[in-house]
């Protein structure tokens, strides 16, 4: 266990000397904020005032198709869709040098011949990494609260519902850096690591994307819908909770770090 | 300590090496010799357990390296090649690292970081950023790092290659100091290192171990009358043949360090078991040639390693170890009589 602290505090601090987590954090801050304040929150209030405005004029007929405003239902599921799209960025900054970077320096070589078990390695790696992206959890969750404390009254935010997608955020995360990690298992080069993560994330998008079009039926409909991740995530935005989901994203997480263990112990019989 | 037995290892269709049969007893020091390529960094990096060999046995401090790999690399110490560190951390950081991740922790770790800096004298050092080291330092590091669980094997793959000679001499003469009583096996492939810091050696080259003695019996032939080399001055004479025509002497080359001005060098194999030097000095000095000097000659380790080398790669290796000496000494004779 202290072999596993302190691969974990490295990891952790290698984030920030690096500094990695700075970027990783300015941006989706920048990214994030714009999209919110911009895209969801403006409008969001745009259309409050609107409401107002038609429940002061009572006798107008618009009324019956202008329905109450619900941040919960209106903003929340869209704005984490939109969130996601920037994580297909992110993710491959944060796990392109994990074990990437190691095995370029030759200090894997160390880490092989030390008394710490790969699977302790590459667990240790996974939960900075992890921690890392917690803050960007963080902060969403923050992004929810903020209607609460600009409104008088409070009342906006439905919390479960909310919790639902933040829960979501951090399942796609999870298992979008698990996916990073096989990438740059198997490759020394940061570059080529971050590459091939990318591309495999916005794959798993854009199927996403595609199964929702009509010209899409049948058996690859189903199979796009099943395999993307941001699909799978989309329920628990709206604060729909499914076993199989759930049980989809563990399944990619524990998979994924699964072969990248395997892909670290290859040297062994390949020589 | 270390007994390695028959140990092969192939990458794919290549053998990098092949039946390594080798023996390193506690508080020794091996050299572990050979050409770039021969095969020294995989048989490390199979006592290690980096890699597991194709076939063979091997054990360290007791311990099987194939079913056991985790009791041994608790008590060793392993410097690659490359010195790979940690360039972001401090020393003493990084070195901490090394000895959490080498299961100390608390105040075990503490007192085990603080000893190694001391012992490979980085005290001034300690806070320093590794990237802001030189290459002597840092060499130094991975020592520390090798260390810092107070391993009874060291393992160290060619510790002094790229040091400026200061360096060179400063990192040997910590290892000679570090050694102490644990077991280190030492890879170079500079040969007066082996001969300043080590009691064993073991030469391998394309993967096979040529030669595995102690550094004495190996610098030493069998006698100290048998080999010995003369310094003439002959005016032209032809010393050579002289001393050819003594009864007993087998061989006479002209050396080819040093013939200036009228003198000429020559070295002399003589019978093993009878003391012939008078009977030479004797037959010179009737010739009317001054002899300037009659000396018996040390057989130098590079000459033992060319030797060794050359005779690999013309063929006449033999796997027994009682016919390599005779293999050795055609060979010897093979590159005297050119």
């Amino acid at each position: 266990m202290t072999a596993f602290f302190a691969m974990f505090k490295r990891e952790l601090a290698h984030y920030f000397t690096s500094p990695i987590a700075y970027v990783v954090l300015i941006i989706f801050s920048i990214l994030s904020g714009w999209f919110y304040v911009q895209g969801f929150l403006l409008p969001y209030s745009l259309y409050c005032q609107q409401y107002d405005m038609m429940q002061l004029q009572q006798q107008n007929p618009m009324m019956g198709q202008m329905p109450a405003p619900n941040f919960t239902e209106l903003i929340v599921p869209s704005l984490f869709g939109t969130l996601s799209i920037i994580l297909i960025f992110l993710v491959p900054l944060l796990t392109m040098r994990s074990i990437a970077e190691e095995k370029k320096e030759g200090t894997i070589e160390l880490l092989y011949t030390y008394p710490i078990s790969d699977l302790q390695v590459i667990l240790a790696k996974y939960a900075a990494a992890l921690v890392i992206f917690s803050i960007t959890v963080l902060l969403c969750a923050f992004y929810l609260a903020l209607p609460e404390f600009i409104k008088e009254g409070g009342g906006i935010v439905e919390w479960k519902p909310a919790l639902s997608a933040l829960l979501g955020f951090f399942l796609l995360g999870a298992a979008s850096i698990s996916l990073g990690f096989i990438f740059s298992a198997v490759t020394e080069n940061q570059i080529v690591s971050a590459a091939l993560t990318f591309a495999l994330l916005l794959f798993l998008w854009v199927v996403g994307w595609a199964s929702q079009s009509d010209q899409v039926e049948g058996l690859a409909k189903t199979l796009a819908e099943s395999v993307s991740l941001t699909n799978r995530s989309d329920g628990l935005f709206k604060g729909l909770i499914h076993l199989s989901d759930l049980v989809f994203f563990f399944c990619v997480t524990v998979g994924a770090l699964f072969i990248t263990m395997r892909s670290l112990e290859s040297h062994r019989w390949r020589g | 300590m270390i007994e390695v037995q028959n140990l092969t290892k192939n990458y794919g269709p290549v053998a990098a090496i092949k039946n390594v049969t080798f023996e390193v007893g506690k508080g020794e020091i091996l050299g572990f010799l050979g050409p770039n390529g021969a095969g020294k960094t995989t048989t490390m990096r199979i006592l290690t357990g980096y890699f597991p060999a194709t076939s063979g046995n091997a054990r360290v401090a007791g311990f099987d390296v194939f079913s056991q790999i985790n009791e041994v690399r608790k008590r060793i110490g392993y410097l690659p090649e490359n010195v790979p560190l940690y360039t972001d951390m401090s020393v003493k950081g990084y070195l901490s690292l090394a000895a959490q991740m080498k299961g100390l922790g608390g105040t075990a770790k503490s007192s085990a970081v603080d000893r190694v800096i001391e012992e490979v004298g980085l005290t001034h050092m300690k806070k320093r950023l590794i990237k802001k080291l030189s290459k002597g330092y840092r060499q130094r590091v991975g020592l520390a790092q090798s260390l810092v669980n107070n391993p009874e094997v060291l393992i160290l793959d060619e510790p002094t290659v790229g040091l400026d000679p200061k360096q060179i001499t400063d990192i040997r003469s910590l290892i000679k100091h570090l050694a102490g009583d644990r077991t280190v096996i030492l890879s170079t492939h500079i040969l007066p290192e082996v001969s300043m810091t080590c009691d064993k050696v073991t030469i391998i080259n394309q993967g096979q171990v040529v030669v595995s003695d102690t550094l004495s019996n190996l610098t030493k032939r069998s006698s100290d009358f048998s080999e010995i080399s003369v310094i003439v001055r002959d005016q032209g004479k032809d010393t050579a043949s002289i001393i050819q025509s003594v009864n007993g002497v087998s061989e006479v080359n002209p050396s080819r360090t040093g013939i200036k001005d009228g003198t000429t060098k020559l070295d002399v194999s003589l019978p093993e078991d009878e003391d012939i030097r008078g009977a030479v000095a004797k037959a010179i000095t009737s010739a009317d040639i001054e002899l300037l000097e009659l000396s018996s000659r040390q057989v130098t380790l590079e000459e033992i390693f060319i030797r060794h080398i050359t005779n690999e790669e013309s063929g006449l290796h033999h796997a027994d170890p009682d016919e390599q000496e005779d293999g050795l000494s055609e060979t010897q004779k093979e590159e005297e009589s050119e």
